[in-house]
């Protein structure tokens, strides 16, 4: 099985790997770097529980081939913390009561931080259209959404 | 033969040629690799090899004095959000794009991909259809031109071989003034979903005539189709509301749907009524002869 | 909601809200065992067959492959906790044959060193199958006397029960009708998919197996059971839970026991997870049922007589069928006031996937068909339907006649006509004109849905209360948390009994080597009864340190209270000391102590209080295409006393939106045995940008038995709303959907073959 020799950046960090041709980022992850938060929810695309960025770009991990992101610049729930300080969208997200069984959160926050990355400012209805590929169960979105709204409106720096 | 999908080989050729000799060198046995969004959900078996094309340079839309040019491996976003494709007639495009999937998947997906899965319910090749797109497609012998009219041949099949790569598809400017409308039905108005039945149509128009109409279906039938019988019924006329609903009840007689688990057959062909009018409503409005 | 508590009341951030957002909370899926083998499943290619040969020499040698096991080693599970009463009863819940009965039903497991080689191996088993002819429908079926599914027969279960007197209550009406209803199976969902698990036999025998099953205790004993071994050398670990709803309420088909057959036979760890595929075609659903009924009423308004006759589809193999029927009974005659009623129901084996718990069990089933018969009784007296249910509901003080128990708390009123005024009901009912394309209307339901399972099946609660030496609290309980916040719920209700920060307090992880027995996470108890326990062993917890505070300052018992973690005199509050200090010296300083302080409860909870609840749903329909837009949604709910009112909101927002994919979008489509649909391209839940304005409204009836007076909410959140949907339809098109899931085909059939009455 030849393997294919990849280098990608993955929260801040440079990883050289050698990957399976057919293997997927989401394994990848999971597999060979032990970051846990991308999530199997349904492994064709539908659930978003494996929702990462590559390039700033909400992406599908498990529709998506380690090798196809070499050289790119990744970034998965993990990353977001700084310390023990918590981006504030994971701030917002406990403070809001938007976890419930918590499988959806690390996808739909990584959905929610490409947008508010672009966007310091979106509507609810962007909120939305920005996490529908992120299935959730429990909450019916509603804190979800307030929580992304709240978050934004402290990135923003007001109070 | 392996039941499941495992390719053992992983190609990124930085030239058309590399790209070329070795979709001819493994044939059937090789997959293109654009957005992955088809390819790694249907997870084929018997795949050897994939062939990467994002270092081909066909990541672009460019706008010229005939039309607009559209690398194949251009992703969905893009050209939902391309100033280039902000007017009529590229505006049905432009909505289609924003209809299919998620913002999510629209990262991801490419044209290319999109045409090239030849799903009859796809979006994007509707929209190419009305706008008379045609394909550049390279192989060993050269490059040629196709229509994407004629690109799709019955359920999944598509003209274009195993050892060529679509590169770009071409959309001539239009002459005269356009309307365009992109329609989808859905489950329930559900954010996302593949088309129970999607339509687009284009109206071009002189003074307040409608000179020529495009309308195209899908998931109506083996492949994406055009109705032209309805399209005739528009032709060199001032559409009214019996016309355009004339034109739509003929688009329903034309098309042939299938029974399965997002539609019957009944449903569809009267959904297909249903879009084509208020497609051919929207073209009429945006076109600027609508209402009387 | 006026709140007279420290913490009870509030809504605290959830214990394990920081592992979830930051991605390090391990679910099963996530865990890793050195020496884990990978196991898969094969799986029957038929509805209904004998396995007569296998060959598996090739798979045995592959290298990597380490053990395999068939299903005429491994048992099946077809019962419930209700079996764990009795030996007898116990035997009859495994059963072993070499029959497959459904499409995806195991034949066999094979552990690897890997997933793939695991696959790989199945592809080289050959299966010789006998086919026998299936049955899949659950009417056919009880009809048959040539194909039997199970050796007893295609019934797996009769129930029959009136009270009064049936035909006493139709004469004595003034109108009867009848009406029929169908729902479907909905499947869970859950985003971690179901079906996952690691065993591992330690060397000297003892079974550990980590599972995300909603009842830890049960699941242990019916393992125990099964494998013959005593509950002392079983253990289950629950990790982080990626949902539940009832779709992990035991062991899963195929899954536990054929690891722990696997592990022993390899003699290494063994996991197996299924893939999303598997989890639709081959986990447990939500049972459809065909409902009958007949309804009495007096132009009055006053319903005399109901007769309900319902077959339920178990499926292949029946787990909780008999929970599930009896669910149904008790929501169907305890509702309303109704002196006249009749209730058959039939439970039915059919080749297909099998059913099981599903939140709400048998309520929601019975609320669609009961709640959308209400509307066609109101629309019939010309009355409005709030009114219909104010005249006939049982409300607090009245008897409910299936558990011969008083109802203490009943918020029923109050979510009427605090629902009712959010939407503006007076406003918007009956005003749809039914003309033109697009038409609006508003609909209602109410229902009521027990708490707990105190008078139907064994349902302990425990808790043990350590306070340590430094004046923090562990919290032992075996409550399972899949989600819903009940940890971080009883956490308050400990510190609110302890008097101490809620943040002093940590929760063991669900393990049942080290919680006492608890009946597990289902029919919305945890709050109630597990919250009861963790009072009462708080309760005694606090206690023990006022008889050591007493001592130490020399004051009586019954003046003493600690607040804010400070032990103190209620008379001279300055006479105190710090439960950290007083710790220290008793449970280390003092030599002749070392005494740590244990509070401990078990047992049941006295009472299966109802919850009550009201939906009122304002939808629009596109007449053209069928669609419906679900525009606003409130939820009213009487959940007694809200512990933590964003736990409830929570709930409220999540049980909304599974009610509006069950009435709408969502439904396993069979055909021939066969899912037709096992994606989520083609299985639709809601997301998030096809959901209305979602209103919660909590009203807080004080429960007398419940913990700071609260009762359950888990499974109300859903139980109304596709009846409250169908109803709005109904109100805006004139066009009665007694079939689940509503889809815009089916309206636009209904629309198209008569002409609803305008107004």
């Amino acid at each position: 099985m030849a393997r294919v020799n990849i280098k990608i950046k993955v929260n801040g960090k440079l990883q050289e790997l050698g990957v399976e041709a057919h293997e997927t980022l989401l394994d990848t992850l999971r597999e060979r770097l032990g970051l846990l938060g991308a999530k199997y929810g349904c492994g064709d695309g539908e659930c978003g529980a494996c929702t990462v960025l590559v390039e700033g770009n909400a992406t599908l991990s498990c529709l998506t081939l380690a090798a196809h992101v070499d050289g790119k610049d990744i970034e998965t729930i993990e990353g977001l913390e700084q310390g023990s300080q918590l981006h504030p969208l994971q701030e917002s997200f406990v403070e809001q009561g938007a976890i419930q069984c918590g499988y959806c959160t690390p996808g739909m926050i990584m959905s929610a931080k490409a947008l508010l990355d672009k966007d310091a400012d979106p509507s609810e209805e962007k909120v939305r259209r920005a996490i529908s590929n992120n299935l959730c169960r429990c909450t019916g979105y509603e804190k979800p959404v307030k929580a992304i709204l709240e978050a934004a409106r402290r990135m923003r720096g007001e109070k | 033969m392996k039941p499941f999908f495992k390719p053992k080989a992983y190609f990124r050729p930085g030239s058309l040629g590399k790209a070329v000799e070795l979709l001819s060198n493994f044939g059937d046995r090789a997959k293109v690799l654009a957005g992955g969004t088809d390819l790694l959900v249907q997870k084929p078996s018997g795949v050897e090899c994939l062939i990467d094309i994002a270092d081909l340079g066909l990541e672009y839309i460019k706008e010229h004095e005939n039309g607009v040019e559209i690398g194949a491996a251009t992703t969905v976003r893009s050209i939902g959000v391309s100033g280039s494709l902000s007017s009529e007639p590229y505006l049905v495009l432009r909505d289609a794009a924003c209809a299919l999937g998620t913002p999510t998947i629209r990262n991801m997906a490419t044209i290319g991909g999109n045409i090239c899965n030849a799903s009859p319910a796809a979006d994007l090749p509707l929209a190419l259809m009305v706008l008379g797109a045609s394909l550049t497609i390279m192989g060993p012998a050269g490059k040629r031109e196709v229509n994407i009219g004629e690109f799709f041949e019955n359920i999944g099949g598509k003209n274009i071989q195993a050892d060529e790569l679509l590169l770009s598809i071409n959309i001539p400017a239009s002459r005269g003034r356009c309307g365009t409308s992109f329609q989808k039905l859905r489950h329930h108005q559900t954010s996302i979903d593949i088309a129970i039945v999607n339509v687009a149509a284009r109206m071009t128009c002189e003074k307040q005539a409608c000179v020529k109409a495009s309308i195209a279906l899908g998931a109506v039938a083996p492949t994406p189709i055009y109705a032209r019988k309805a399209e005739a019924l528009l032709g060199k006329k001032r559409p009214n509301a019996a016309i355009i609903q004339e034109a739509a009840n003929a688009a329903s007689e034309e098309v042939n749907p299938i029974d399965d688990v997002r539609g019957s057959k009944w449903y569809r062909k009267k959904m297909a009524a249903v879009l084509v009018r208020r497609a051919l409503e929207e073209s009429s409005r945006r076109c600027g002869i609508w209402p009387e | 909601m006026k709140n007279e508590f420290s913490v009870v009341g509030k809504s605290v951030p959830r214990i394990d809200a920081y592992d979830k957002v930051t991605g390090r909370a391990r679910y099963c899926r996530d865990l890793k065992l050195e020496g884990m083998l990978h196991a898969k499943l094969l799986r029957s290619p038929y509805p209904h067959a004998r396995v007569k040969a296998l060959d598996v020499s090739r798979a045995k040698s592959h290298p990597a492959v380490k053990a395999i096991a068939t299903i005429e080693e491994v048992p099946k599970v077809v019962g419930y906790w209700w079996n764990l009463r009795t030996e007898k009863g116990m035997k009859k819940m495994f059963m072993q044959d070499n029959v497959v009965r459904f499409v995806g039903d195991p034949v066999l497991g094979v552990a690897a060193e890997d997933e793939d080689s695991a696959e790989e191996a199945l592809s080289m088993i050959l299966v010789q199958y006998e086919q026998l002819p299936p049955v899949f429908d659950p009417v056919e079926s009880m009809k048959d006397q040539t194909i039997k599914i199970h050796e007893r027969g295609n019934i797996a279960f009769h129930v029959l029960k009136e009270y009064g007197d049936i035909e006493k209550g139709f004469r004595e009406a003034d109108f009867v009708i009848e009406s029929r209803f169908v729902t479907s199976k909905q499947k869970h969902a859950t985003i971690e998919p179901i079906g996952s698990c690691i065993a591992d036999y330690s060397p000297s025998g003892k079974l550990s197996v980590y599972s995300s099953t909603q009842l830890p205790h049960w699941s242990r004993m019916y393992l125990a059971g099964a494998l013959g071994l005593p509950s002392s050398k079983v253990r289950i670990i629950k990790p982080y839970t990626g949902g539940a709803f009832g779709g992990r309420c035991g062991l899963i088909h195929g899954l536990e026991l054929m690891c722990c057959h696997l592990s022993k036979k390899a003699g290494r760890p063994v996991k197996m997870s299924f893939t999303r595929k598997e989890d639709f075609e081959a986990t447990e659903g939500r049972h459809p049922f065909l409902v009958e009924l007949r309804t009495g009423f007096t132009k009055e308004g006053i319903l005399t007589a109901n007769s309900i006759k319902i077959v339920m589809d178990v499926g292949a193999y029946a787990t909780h069928y008999i929970g599930v029927i009896a669910d149904a009974l008790s929501t169907g005659v305890g509702l309303y006031r109704i002196p006249h009623v009749k209730f058959e129901g039939y439970c039915v084996y059919t080749n297909k996937s099998l059913n099981g718990a599903f939140r709400g069990y048998g309520n929601p089933q019975m609320n669609f068909a009961q709640e959308s018969q209400m509307d066609i009784v109101a629309e019939k007296l010309g009355m409005d339907p709030i009114e219909l249910r104010l005249k006939n509901y049982r409300g607090a003080g009245e008897i409910d006649p299936v558990f011969n128990e008083k109802i203490l708390s009943c918020g029923l009123k109050e979510c009427l006509f605090q629902g009712a005024e959010k939407i503006r009901w007076k406003k918007k009912s009956r005003r749809s004109s039914r003309r033109g394309k697009i038409r609006k209307g508003v609909g209602m339901s109410c229902l009521m849905h027990g708490t707990g399972a105190r008078f139907g099946l064994p349902d302990p609660a425990s808790a043990i209360v350590l306070i340590n030496a430094d004046g923090s609290v562990s919290l032992e309980t075996a409550a399972a948390d899949d989600g819903q916040g009940n940890k971080t719920g009883l956490v308050q209700i400990a510190a609110e009994e302890l008097g101490i920060d809620w943040r002093k307090i940590s929760v063991s992880d669900t393990d049942t080597d080290t919680t006492p027995l608890d009946g597990g996470t289902h029919g919305s108890r945890q709050t109630y009864c597990g919250g009861i326990a963790v009072r009462k062993a708080a309760a005694q917890a606090k206690k023990s340190v006022l008889v050591f505070a007493s001592k130490h300052l020399n004051t009586p018992q019954n003046r003493m209270d600690i607040r804010e973690g400070v032990i103190y005199d209620t008379k001279r509050p300055s006479l105190n000391i710090s439960l950290a200090d007083l710790m220290r010296k008793i449970q280390i300083e003092d030599l002749s102590l070392c005494e740590q302080i244990i509070g401990s409860a078990t047992g049941v909870a006295p009472s299966m209080p109802p919850t009550y609840g009201a939906h009122f749903a304002e939808v629009e329909v596109d007449t053209e295409t069928g669609e419906v837009r679900v525009l606003r949604l409130v939820g009213a709910f009487d959940v007694g006393k809200a512990i933590n009112p964003a736990h409830i909101e929570g709930q409220i927002a999540g049980g909304e939106v599974m009610g509006i994919g069950y009435a709408l979008t969502e439904g396993l489509v069979i055909e021939n045995g066969k899912i037709m649909n096992s994606n989520f391209a083609d299985y639709r839940i809601p997301r998030s940008c096809d959901i209305p304005r979602i209103d919660a409204v909590i009203v807080e009836s004080h429960e007398p038995t419940g913990p700071f007076g609260a009762k359950g909410i888990g499974e109300a959140t859903m139980i109304g709303t596709a009846s409250a949907i169908a109803n709005a339809i109904y109100d805006a098109v004139g066009v009665r959907m007694k079939e689940l899931p509503i889809t815009q085909e089916k309206i636009l059939v209904a629309l198209q073959s008569f002409n609803p009455p305008n107004r």
